[in-house]
């Protein structure tokens, strides 16, 4: 793939969603380091059919799940189900058997059903009644959510947050954008005209590509001195861990190739940066997640090695 | 991927190159083979056809053996042996598939110029050599480089020559010099000429119009009168009724009791002519070390003179060599009939002189009464050659002269012999030394008397005085010498007399720095360091001297690797550096979390001037820093140039 094919997927998923290109780029970004992707803003503002236009686009298997406040863990595993004329119980699969799995408002479900999607996150397998079964890759979950001070939401735990190698917003459309939304009235016409953009072994060597993207001793050099940074600064309550580092890594590395290069550069992990970085810290005196603004500022002061 | 379009045609470069000396030398067949075998190889590769199977390879091999059996029969000699390599060579890329077959190919090459110093040491030998070596390590620079540009692969190639240099020296001085041939194999015989142990008829005349160099004389103290130049080579004593040959068993000799210590010092470079003689000016006094003198009071040198030989000598230039005692009844032998006219011409002259001065004043007065010519084409002698040459043809070229005249000597009862050299020489005004080309070739007689001892007469200086006081040509018969390109070449001539002067001069001091650089000058160098040389184990001494340094340097070497790297300055970073110094010079600095990309952007933006040399350096910079190996080899030296040539003005040029 090179940056012309991906300029083209960006186009044709700009005509669903408007006005939205760097947040559709850091989307793929993260797609393409076979990460997961947490999309998270106000109601309304277009995540749902941001996740559904990427999802699509993948060319992959597809299942969207509407989270609840009753949800349960088999609701989205799948459950075992006595026959009646067998006479024996057979697995009924939940949507989580599939590649691209649409999880949405995730923080709305109670923590003990948010957790059932812990492992078929961080290794590609669920266990259900003591039987572990793989699920197909490439496997990805879109989840969205509303921002916490919203009413009727669980906050996904640290631990859940961890498995997100990105978390973007979305935001207000512009003024142009949003004209153009309003006289469209919706997008579910545009969504439904929109073709698959590559195909599952597209998405496989994308995969494979962006792996092989080179990190020089001198990137590294900088990637540590922002971990470093994290962890030994008083401005963070805790460091980013080790995994943070190599999703900062896969992330920049993502990046890179999109970009069309080999190798990776100390901007190309800035441009990634607050993705990754800004849903596993907090700020040390409140505990509260650090805005974008303030956080890059922070890393800003973190040299660059020359 | 295949090798052997990548490989090949870099690599029968460096063959070709490498060959190209040899080109005049090799037997016609063999240039046809390298020739057919590299232009099939050439087309093979480019319509990529396989290359030939093993059986092909090998009888192409078993031919070119027996072609060289053919043409050498046993005769090792040293064009055989480039023969040799040249028919491996050209055979040799038919099967390179490998890399490793690419660097054994390439070591050939290596191997090959060195054998051209078989052919010679002169400097434009020494020049091309250079060259060759310069290509053929730029074509093993590319082989373990392929994708890596050509002027980058002869720039590596150079420096690694410039690095070897000092070694190159320090071997040239300190390695043992060896006296005679070049490992064991004798030079190729082309174009040396000189004396032979036999005095022919024709022998010296046939020298006349051979202008190469015998050898070049620098005098201590000024360059003597031409009449004062005989430089003596070799002594014929046998006399066969028509040839004069050399007297093979000799004693060795102290120098002739002259009377004199000190005589003219002067030193001579002499050209390789594959025998023994060493030159010298009547008669010598002092010899080298590496030479004897004998009882006829010529020298030899201990072994062949297979290369250029620089000696230092001093000769008393007297025309005799003071009381000797009678050199025996050899010396008045002749054959027991043959050329009755002469015997009884000297029997005349005997007859009516009460001296030997006397007889050999008339025999010349002989010569200068009877309307003698000097030429170069007398008519051919019959079965009295001397008889022939007194009484019917009465012209000659100087060995006629002088085999003449000792032959009446003899017959006259007085001692007398045939000395075969040079007379004369032609001062180079550049330089002021003599140079004693071939055609100065020269025959003359030494004739014994009691008194005197041994005493030169040149019957030729009674006949053409020219000849003696103003060289070869003077004196002669028209038609000798080229009247054609003399009268084409006149307006030339000065122009090209000089040009010929400062080559010489220019290959004489090459000669006596480079070529002439013998056992004598080492062991002089090593005595002026203060170590004792002897000839017998000074060799043994400084091999084994070497050997330890080696050794030493190895250990060295070792050392430092056991002792892990020595911290490599990060040059890309220094450079780097410079560029951010100037550019914070210039008023924009890098904030220390900026990366390289976003600096040249905000410094582009700032200084729209500088943007191309900024990018450029950023550009160059980012793939030495991030990309993975390998890099462009020539990145770090575009780096070093573009930081080098940036030079910011502190504000922007307003447009």
């Amino acid at each position: 793939m090179d940056t012309q094919r991906f300029e083209q997927i960006v186009a044709r998923i700009s005509t669903v969603v408007l006005g939205k290109e760097p947040q559709i780029r850091l989307a793929l970004t993260c797609l393409f380091a076979g990460g997961h992707l947490l999309i998270e803003d106000r109601p309304g503002i277009g995540k749902t059919t941001l996740a559904k236009v990427l999802a699509k686009c993948l060319g992959l298997t597809f299942q969207r799940v509407q989270f609840t406040s009753d949800m349960l863990p088999g609701d989205i595993l799948g459950v075992s189900i006595y026959d009646q004329n067998s006479g024996s119980f057979y697995f009924h699969p939940g949507p989580i058997f599939t590649q691209v799995l649409l999880v949405d408002e995730i923080n709305r479900a109670m923590p003990k059903t948010q957790s059932a999607l812990l492992e078929a996150m961080e290794e590609g397998q669920v266990t259900i009644e003591g039987e572990t079964r793989d699920l197909i890759p490439p496997f990805f979950v879109i989840a969205t959510q509303n921002p916490l001070e919203y009413a009727g939401t669980f906050p996904l735990p640290e631990s859940q947050m961890d498995r997100f190698l990105m978390r973007i917003t979305v935001g207000y459309p512009d003024r142009g954008a949003e004209k153009d939304i309003i006289r469209g009235g919706g997008t579910q016409k545009a969504l439904a005209g929109i073709k698959p953009c590559m195909t599952e072994d597209d998405v496989i060597g994308v995969q494979e590509e962006v792996g092989n993207v080179h990190l020089s001793d001198s990137f590294l050099e900088y990637l540590q001195n922002i971990i470093a940074y994290t962890r030994s600064t008083p401005h963070f309550h805790v460091g980013l861990s080790p995994r943070a580092g190599i999703a900062l890594a896969m992330a920049a590395r993502s990046w890179a190739f999109i970009q069309g290069r080999t190798y990776a550069v100390p901007e190309d992990l800035k441009k990634v940066l607050f993705q990754v970085a800004g849903h596993r810290l907090r700020s040390a005196s409140d505990r509260m997640e650090i805005p974008e603004t303030r956080l890059m500022a922070l890393f800003s002061e973190v040299p660059v090695p020359v | 991927m295949d090798k052997r379009q990548e490989f090949i045609p870099p690599i029968l470069l460096a063959l070709f190159v490498a060959i190209l000396p040899h080109v005049a030398g090799l037997p016609l067949w063999v240039i046809a083979w390298c020739a057919f075998m590299w232009t099939y190889v050439m087309v093979a590769i480019k319509h990529n056809r396989p290359p030939p199977g093993r059986f092909v390879r090998n009888a192409l091999a078993v031919i070119g053996l027996a072609g060289l059996l053919l043409t050498y029969h046993t005769r090792i000699d040293a064009t055989a042996y480039v023969s040799l390599l040249a028919i491996m060579a050209a055979i040799k890329p038919l099967e390179i598939s490998t890399h490793r077959d690419g660097m054994v190919t390439v070591f050939l090459a290596y191997f090959i110029v060195i054998t051209s110093l078989f052919q010679s040491e002169t400097l434009l030998m020494t020049i091309y050599m250079f060259v060759s070596v310069l290509v053929t390590t730029a074509v093993l620079v590319r082989i373990n480089d392929p994708a890596g540009r050509l002027k980058a692969h002869f720039r590596l190639s150079a420096l690694i020559l410039a690095q070897a240099v000092p070694l190159m020296l320090a071997l040239f001085f300190l390695f043992p010099r060896l006296e005679g041939s070049l490992v064991g194999f004798q030079r190729s015989d082309f174009g040396i000429t000189g004396f032979s142990e036999t005095l022919r008829p024709g022998m010296v005349s046939r020298l006349v119009e051979d202008d190469s160099v015998a050898f070049r004389v620098e005098f201590d103290d000024g360059i003597p009168g031409f009449e004062q130049l005989y430089w003596r080579g070799v002594v014929f004593v046998h006399f066969d009724g028509s040839n004069w040959r050399h007297e093979r068993w000799l004693r060795e000799s102290a120098p002739p009791e002259t009377g004199v210590n000190d005589g003219v010092s002067y030193r001579v470079i002499l050209e390789p002519h594959r025998s023994r003689w060493l030159f010298a000016l009547d008669f010598p006094l002092m010899i080298p070390d590496t030479g004897r003198l004998y009882e006829d009071f010529t020298v030899l040198s201990r072994d062949p003179v297979f290369r250029t030989k620089r000696y230092v000598m001093t000769s008393d230039l007297r025309d005799h060599t003071g009381k000797t005692g009678f050199p025996g009844d050899e010396l008045i032998r002749l054959p027991g009939s043959g050329n009755p006219e002469s015997r009884a011409l000297a029997a005349r002259l005997a007859e009516s002189s009460d001296s030997p001065g006397e007889v050999i004043r008339r025999a010349l007065d002989y010569f200068r009464d009877n309307d003698f010519v000097y030429t170069l084409t007398p008519p051919l002698a019959g079965r009295n050659p001397v008889d022939d040459f007194l009484f019917s043809a009465r012209s000659g070229y100087c060995e006629h002269y002088a085999s003449a005249f000792a032959f009446l000597m003899r017959s006259a009862g007085i001692p007398a012999r045939v000395v075969g050299g040079y007379q004369g020489g032609e001062i180079n005004p550049y330089g002021n030394y003599l140079i004693v080309r071939q055609s100065f070739a020269h025959a003359w007689v030494e004739v014994w008397d009691e008194d005197k001892g041994w005493f030169r007469v040149d019957p030729t200086y009674v006949v053409a005085p020219g000849r003696i006081s103003d060289g070869p040509g003077d004196g002669l018969q028209p038609g000798a010498f080229g009247g054609f390109t003399g009268r084409y070449l006149q307006p030339f001539e000065a122009l090209l007399r000089q040009a010929r002067f400062g080559w010489d001069a220019f290959s004489k001091n090459w000669q006596a720095w480079f070529e002439g650089y013998s056992v004598e000058q080492q062991k002089a160098l090593l005595e002026r360091l203060g170590i004792a040389y002897s000839y017998r184990t000074g060799p043994l001494m400084l091999l084994g001297a070497g050997l330890s340094l080696v050794a030493l340097l190895f250990g060295v070497y070792l050392v430092i690797q056991l002792r892990g790297k020595t911290e490599k300055p990060d040059l890309v970073k220094k450079r780097y550096e410079e560029f951010l110094r100037k550019m914070a010079h210039a008023g924009i600095a890098r904030l220390p979390g900026e990366g390289p990309m976003e600096f040249a952007e905000r410094a582009a933006l700032a200084r729209p001037d500088l943007a191309p040399a900024i990018n450029e350096i950023t550009g160059i910079y980012i793939m030495l820093r991030y990309a993975p190996l390998p890099h462009d080899p020539d990145a770090p030296g575009k780096l070093a140039d573009g930081v080098k040539k940036f030079r910011p003005s502190a504000v922007a040029s307003k447009d």
